[in-house]
This record gives C-alpha cells, sequence and structure tokens, in this order.
C-alpha cells in the first residue's frame, strides 16, 4: 500500500476515535451464538426411573422456567453450553446442572421430603443453599395474606430474627437482630430502594402487590450491599416469571374485621419465547383498629394504592427489564398530640373512622430501572439503573398546610462481571448512588436540611469449591460524600470512606450443613444524626444532632448448622456482632418550650450475641402434618446498656399446620388448616427513658380453601389473637401511650384465577 | 377475545376508581372562643386553606381555625 494511502486510512480511524467506547458492546451483541438449536431434559425419579411430571426447571442466565411434561421432558431453546439449570420438583432433592455439550440428556432427581438444595442467590454468587457459605432465608410472600398478613414486615417476622417494628396498623418496618431504620438496607430486585427510613415514624414504604418473595441476610452486608447494610438486607422480589407459554390473571379480595379493612388485588404475568410481562396493582382501606375492650386506636387508619410491573426481553445472550413501582399511602399518625397532659385515655376511641384527619402522613414513592444481563459460556456481565422519587408529607396541625414536605430523589446504577471456570466464580463490581433530599416551600417546618449524598463502592468476590468445603470471599471500598449547601445555618461537606470484607464457609457432609462466616459492615451517619435541630412532634422531643458522629463499625461472626432428615430438620445458629461507634439519641438536661432536649451521641463499643434455633417435624404416621417452632434470643453485652433501645423480646413461635389436599376431593377441598402462636418473653435490658416490658402470647388460627375441579377459586382466611390478648410489644412506637396491639381480628378472603 | 375483554374491563374499573377518588377533601372546622369552641361545620377545599392561613374573624378579633377530629 501507498503511504498516502496508508495516511489517508489513519486519518479516518482517527476521525472515528470518538465511537470507540461502543466497540465493546457490539462485540458482545456479534459474539457468535454458541448455544444448540432445541434440548430437552428427561427428568427421572432416581430410584424408580418413572417420568417426573410438573418439574420446575429453571435456566439462571436466562430467567426462564419451564415445567415438565407427562414424560418428565422439558425442551429449552437458544441454551447454552456451560449454561445453570436449577430443577426443583415436589418430593425430591433441587439440584443445579451445569448444562453439557450436548442436545439430549437424563437427570434423575433423588426423593426426599425436604430439600437443603433450594436455590440461593446472593450478591457473590448463584448456588444451592447447602453450598452458600452466608445463611439466607427466604419467604413466599405471594400467599402472605393467607395468614392474614397486612404487610411486608408482617410476613418477614415469620422468620427466626426477624421482627416487625409499627406504629399503628399503617406503619411499619422490619427490624433484624435487633437493627431497623438506616441500619437495614431494603432492596427492590437489584435496586437499593429508599425512603426516609431515618424516622421511626417512616415505614418501609412498599406494599406487597405482584411481590413473589423476600430475601433476608442478617447481620452485616456491606460487602455486597455497601454502606447502611449494618443490621442486614431485605431483598423483595417481583413475582418470578412464568413458565414458558403460561398466561395467569388473578384477582383476590380479602376483609379484615378489626379495622373494618379491605384488600384487593390483581396479578396477570404471561411468559413468551421472548417477551415476559408481570402487571400487578392492589387497594385497601383500613378504619381505626380496635383493641381489648371495645374501644379502637385513635387515628390509626390508613388507605394506600400500590402497582408494580415489569416487561422483559429475553435475547439469544442476554436478558433485560425495564421495571416500574409506586406506592401512594395516606396514614394516620397514631398516639402524636401537643398537650403535654395527654392520658393513653385521650388515644382510645369508642367508635371507628375511615377519613383522614390530623395528623397524618401522605407518602408517594415510584421507582423505575432496568436491569440488563448479558451471559456467555463461562462468564455474566450485569449492567443496571434506576431512579426513585419519594414525597414524605406530613400534616400536623393544618390539613392544608403541611408541617413536613420532603421530597428525595435516588439515582442509583451498578455494574457487575462475573467469571465461572470450573469450581471457582470470581466477580468484580461498582455501585453508584447520588440522593437528593429537598424540603418543600409549602411546609411549615424543617427537620432535616436539603442536602446531597453521593457513594461510590467497588469490590470483588471469590466462591470456590474445595472438596466439601465451599468458601465465599470478597473485599470492598465504598465512599460517600455528604453535602449541605452552604447557604444555610447548617453547612456541612463531609467525606467518608470505609473498607469491608466478608468470608464465609459451608461444609454439606450427609443430612448436616455446617455454616461459619465473618463479614463487616459499617455505616455512615445520616443527615438527622448530624444537624437534626428541631422538635420530632412524633417522639415528644426536640433533637439535637451532633456533627462530630464517626461511622459506625460491624463485624459479626456467624455459625449455624442444619440437620435435616426425611422428617426432621433442626437448624442452631449462635452468632456476635461487634459495634464501634454506636449512634443513639440520649437525654439532656435542657428543656425547649417545655420538650426535653434529646441530643445524638455514640457508644465507643457494642456487642450484641444471640441466637435463632428452629424444628420442623411432620411424623412418618402423617407425612401432611408439619410442626414447626423457631425461637429467636438477642442480648446485648459488653457495653453501655443504656445506648441500646427497642431490643426485640425472646420469641418461640409455633406454627402446626395439616396440608389436606391430597385427601380432599369434589369441588370443595380443604387445602390446609392451621394455628400458629407467638410467646414472647419479658424485655428488660432497656435504654435511658424507656420502660421494660412484659410477657405475652397470641394465638392465630387459618384455613384455606379450593373451589371447582380446577382449582379457581380458593377461599382463605382465620382469625388472628383468637383469645382477644391485650399486648404491647416491645419494638412498638406506640408503647408510651399505652396502645394495645388489635384485639380478636376475623379475616376472609377471595381468590380468584381467571386465566 | 374472552380474556381480551377481561383484561380490558379490569383496568377500565382501575382508572375508574382512581379518577372518582380524586375528589375535594372536606373537614368539621371550629374555633376556640372565648366562651368554648365554636364550629364552623364543614368546609372543602380552597375554603379550608384560607381558613387556616387567615383564621376567622369574629367583632375585629381573628381566630385560629382547628379542621380536623375532635
Amino acid at each position: 500500500m501507498q503511504p498516502c494511502c496508508i495516511k489517508r486510512y489513519f486519518h479516518t480511524f482517527a476521525r472515528l476515535k470518538n465511537i470507540y467506547f461502543i466497540f465493546p458492546f457490539i462485540a458482545f451483541l456479534c459474539i457468535p451464538a454458541v448455544f444448540n438449536a432445541q434440548v430437552s431434559i428427561a427428568l427421572k425419579d432416581a430410584h424408580t426411573l418413572e417420568a417426573i411430571e410438573g418439574a420446575m426447571v429453571y435456566q439462571l442466565e436466562k430467567d426462564e422456567y419451564r415445567l415438565s411434561d407427562a414424560l418428565g421432558i422439558v425442551a429449552f431453546t437458544r441454551i447454552n453450553e456451560g449454561s445453570r439449570i436449577y430443577i426443583e420438583a415436589l418430593g425430591y432433592e433441587s439440584r443445579i446442572i451445569v448444562f453439557p455439550d450436548t442436545t439430549q440428556f437424563t437427570v434423575e432427581l433423588t426423593p426426599s421430603h425436604i430439600s437443603m438444595k433450594e436455590l440461593t442467590v446472593t450478591g457473590i454468587g448463584t448456588t444451592t443453599r447447602d453450598k452458600s457459605g452466608f445463611r439466607i432465608d427466604k419467604i413466599d410472600l405471594k400467599n402472605s395474606s393467607a395468614m392474614g398478613q397486612l404487610n411486608i414486615p408482617e410476613a418477614l417476622s415469620l422468620i427466626p430474627g426477624v421482627y416487625s417494628a409499627n406504629l399503628g396498623n399503617g406503619i411499619a418496618k422490619p427490624v433484624i437482630r435487633g437493627m431497623q431504620g438506616m441500619r437495614v438496607v431494603t432492596m427492590l430486585n437489584a435496586m437499593r430502594f429508599e425512603a426516609q427510613q431515618w424516622g421511626g415514624d417512616h415505614g418501609i414504604g412498599i406494599g406487597n402487590a405482584g411481590v413473589g418473595s423476600a430475601e433476608v441476610i442478617k447481620g452485616p452486608a456491606s460487602l455486597v450491599y455497601g454502606a447502611d447494610a449494618m443490621g442486614g438486607v431485605v431483598i423483595l422480589n417481583d413475582m418470578s416469571p412464568l413458565p414458558v407459554g403460561e398466561k395467569s390473571l388473578v384477582m383476590k379480595t380479602q376483609y379484615q374485621h378489626v379495622s373494618r379493612g379491605a384488600m384487593s388485588q390483581f396479578s396477570y404475568q404471561q411468559s413468551g419465547q421472548r417477551w415476559r410481562f408481570l402487571f400487578a396493582g392492589g387497594a385497601s382501606s383500613h378504619s381505626d383498629f380496635g383493641i381489648p375492650k371495645h374501644l379502637y386506636a385513635k387515628n390509626s387508619r390508613f388507605q394506600d394504592l400500590q402497582g408494580r410491573g415489569y416487561a422483559s426481553y429475553s435475547g439469544d445472550h442476554s436478558v433485560h427489564y425495564v421495571r416500574y413501582a409506586f406506592n401512594a399511602a395516606t396514614t394516620g399518625i397514631p398516639g402524636h398530640t401537643h398537650d403535654s397532659l395527654a392520658t393513653p385515655a385521650d388515644f382510645q376511641i369508642s367508635q371507628p373512622r375511615r377519613e383522614w384527619t390530623l395528623p397524618a402522613q401522605f407518602i408517594r414513592n415510584h421507582i423505575v430501572s432496568q436491569e440488563n444481563k448479558w451471559y456467555f459460556s463461562h462468564s455474566e456481565f450485569h449492567l443496571n439503573a434506576g431512579y426513585a422519587r419519594n414525597n414524605l408529607i406530613e400534616f400536623d396541625e393544618k390539613v392544608s398546610i403541611p408541617s413536613l414536605s420532603m421530597r428525595l430523589d435516588n439515582f442509583l446504577s451498578n455494574i457487575k462481571y462475573v467469571y465461572r471456570f470450573q469450581q471457582v466464580e470470581l466477580s468484580a463490581g461498582s455501585q453508584w448512588m447520588h440522593q437528593i433530599n429537598s424540603n418543600m416551600p409549602d411546609a411549615e417546618e424543617e427537620l432535616i436540611p436539603n442536602s446531597t449524598t453521593t457513594d461510590f463502592g467497588t469490590y470483588i468476590t471469590a466462591a470456590v469449591t474445595l472438596g466439601d468445603v465451599n468458601v465465599q470471599s470478597g473485599v470492598r471500598m465504598d465512599t460517600r460524600q455528604i453535602i449541605v449547601p452552604s447557604d444555610t445555618s447548617l453547612s456541612l461537606r463531609k467525606n467518608y470512606q470505609g473498607y469491608n470484607y466478608a468470608v464465609g464457609l459451608s461444609y454439606p457432609k450427609g443430612n448436616w450443613i455446617f455454616r461459619t462466616s465473618l463479614a463487616s459492615g459499617f455505616r455512615i451517619p445520616h443527615v438527622t444524626e448530624l444537624l437534626a435541630n428541631g422538635y420530632h412532634h412524633g417522639a415528644l422531643r426536640f433533637e439535637q444532632g451532633n456533627r462530630f458522629l464517626n461511622p459506625e463499625y460491624a463485624t459479626q461472626v456467624d455459625c449455624s448448622a442444619e440437620w435435616s432428615s426425611e422428617h426432621t430438620t433442626i437448624m442452631l445458629n449462635p452468632y456476635v456482632n461487634h459495634i464501634r461507634n454506636y449512634i443513639y439519641i440520649k437525654p439532656t438536661s435542657e428543656r425547649m418550650n417545655g420538650m426535653p432536649v434529646f441530643i445524638y451521641t455514640s457508644a465507643k463499643e457494642t456487642m450484641f450475641a444471640g441466637g435463632e434455633a428452629s424444628v420442623h417435624f411432620h411424623p412418618h404416621f402423617a407425612h401432611d402434618l408439619h410442626i414447626q417452632f423457631n425461637g429467636t434470643l438477642l442480648r446485648l453485652i459488653n457495653s453501655d446498656s443504656a445506648s441500646v433501645s427497642l431490643m426485640p423480646q425472646p420469641r418461640i413461635s409455633g406454627d402446626i399446620r395439616y396440608d389436606l389436599s391430597a385427601y380432599s376431593k369434589g369441588q370443595v377441598r380443604i387445602d390446609q388448616i392451621g394455628i400458629r402462636t407467638v410467646i414472647c418473653d419479658a424485655q428488660r435490658q432497656i435504654a435511658i427513658e424507656e420502660t421494660s416490658s412484659p410477657a405475652y402470647a397470641t394465638l392465630d388460627g387459618y384455613f384455606s380453601i379450593s373451589l371447582g375441579t380446577k382449582r379457581r377459586i380458593q377461599l382463605e382466611g382465620g382469625c388472628k389473637n383468637i383469645t382477644d390478648t391485650r399486648y404491647i410489644d416491645h419494638l412498638s412506637r406506640l408503647k408510651n401511650i399505652e396502645m394495645p396491639f388489635p384485639g380478636r381480628n376475623f379475616y376472609f378472603g377471595i381468590q380468584y384465577k381467571i386465566i | 377475545m374472552k380474556n381480551k375483554s377481561i383484561i380490558l374491563s379490569a383496568t377500565a374499573a382501575i382508572i375508574l376508581s382512581l379518577l372518582t377518588s380524586c375528589k375535594k377533601h372536606c373537614h368539621d372546622c371550629h374555633y376556640d372562643g372565648p366562651n368554648g369552641e365554636v364550629e364552623l361545620g364543614e368546609k372543602c377545599g380552597d375554603e379550608v386553606e384560607e381558613l387556616e392561613s387567615k383564621g376567622y374573624t369574629v367583632s375585629d378579633t381573628s381566630y385560629t381555625v382547628h379542621c380536623h377530629e375532635h
């Protein structure tokens, strides 16, 4: 080639330099598809070699489900060599299979009443539960209403170690091993969700319509979830896609008599070869709830409207989701008064009401996100982005002029690269969050100033199987910048940095699974804790921030042992969590207009120790009878005990359920009947200005019935607090006004599967 | 066709409920006069806003108006 031609080509190439960055993405899209046209998998019983019909086969990379037919056959198209398949069938042990380079193969499943190999998806990797070095509890939320649960935190409280901190019926947030609010991170699918959870009178902010399951990580989890994941993480997952080719439309409604409350929800799902959809929504309306002795909790009423949906496209090497969720709630704030001479009787009324009155909280949450995953033979690339807006408006003394009106805008994105070879899985990722907190001009007061918060974190993890031992580990670095504009008297500019790590081991052996993990977490002080300077009417105090607070650092050692046989599963899980610079609020000797002044401060060393245990038994002579007991204990040791308030009460919960679906015939079938009890011991480990709480016990009963040969109609109902016990949980924000929890509550619901 | 009708009907019902829920909110208002509470009756929308921001004037005396349950 002549030199002049080389020059011409060089100049042309140089002009194109700005589009070089798109080449990697084009390359991803153009990688030749190394996949088979169609693959069929035959599922058989390992003992009898009979075909297994109705098994759920989940192709992990594509997030795609298919069911095995009457011959036990499942057919996939566009499946890559090296792809992973998770197989779950009732009465069999679940398995993860790496797809071989073939078009047809057989998988034999071992019969088992209890599976220790449920799928576990953590930020470190996707594996079966027995191979995960970190214990993750998963709960199905699709049918949480069957037990009369009003909201997500109440449903999560079925998990050992997890409680619900309530302010009446309409405001609740999860408490994990004694930590709540700013110490618990909530994820909606792959996106972190922020909804002003720093306030004790601010709930979780998400409805349960369209939510399929929740996973709870107990203890510090900053390695994958960044700053603030000190107490734990709650991951809420949309309803999983249906098997390919299926669609579903379900409507349900439920009535709860204690609050004259009605809830209606619908969900529509459709799964095709490429496209999948979910649309779900609901509305509820509850009046003031009844308490024992025929009285009602004044202003505990609430209404909400919620919706969620996603559209998903599955390409040859990729899967993409666009998700949207909203929640609009109007909630009364019970127990709120400006009267310094108020008594508990002032908050209990003889007739319930439903229309909103003062004081009330209006919450509007909108979350939109896009998730992308490109996958190859041995690797994956994830790219996610999202935006969330939270509006929190409180009316205190006037119905037309808000006392507090704040808007929180949250911009998030994260990327992750995963590489697998042999028994090793490596990943590296980054997360970014930019948060803008604004006070609206129409509000009379400001509790916290306008501020921006910017987070950046990066991490690497490794998961290795060495013989029978599985090891997962990682390290992470985070930065956070908090800026309060300098045109206010509370100006602030602070930069924080934190380093975290985690290492977990699992050793499954025969009927046993042994786990041990060491994990760190850290939490940066919130703007509330740094700069609060105002009346917190909900807590009847004047709060002062402390801009010299340091971040909290936590280190948890967690051990667990599980033993499972055909009829019994026993689990023991002790742990110790050491925290430096634990931030709390304490009273001073000052008063401001008659209200006591509290200031944020920190305790140098705080140590939590506790344990969870569970037993699940179903006898040989009655395989469908399930007897389950969970126990939770948490103590504060080796610290200034006055610094930590709202320690959950020791708890034992029991559930006895009979699954009758196999015995019922005809048009009316009883699916299950059950009773549930919760027994809490007294809590005497209390902080400054806190009172102890007595022991209590409650008893619930529930049932569900299917109608019709195709079981399209389900009736569910029961009674909560059958004995009409008057009790106040230690975590209740209404304890100071002696407001008990709801009394006897009959509930009844109908669910109709239209398609 | 039947499925499509059901979905459209459900969607219409939801939209209708959202639209009909956007109604003016009314509240019972009162003020604390020299001889006790004085009821002003049910007030709605802009009238409530005006009363709460400007108060209620009786014989050159302006009283703070409260529009909430007792």
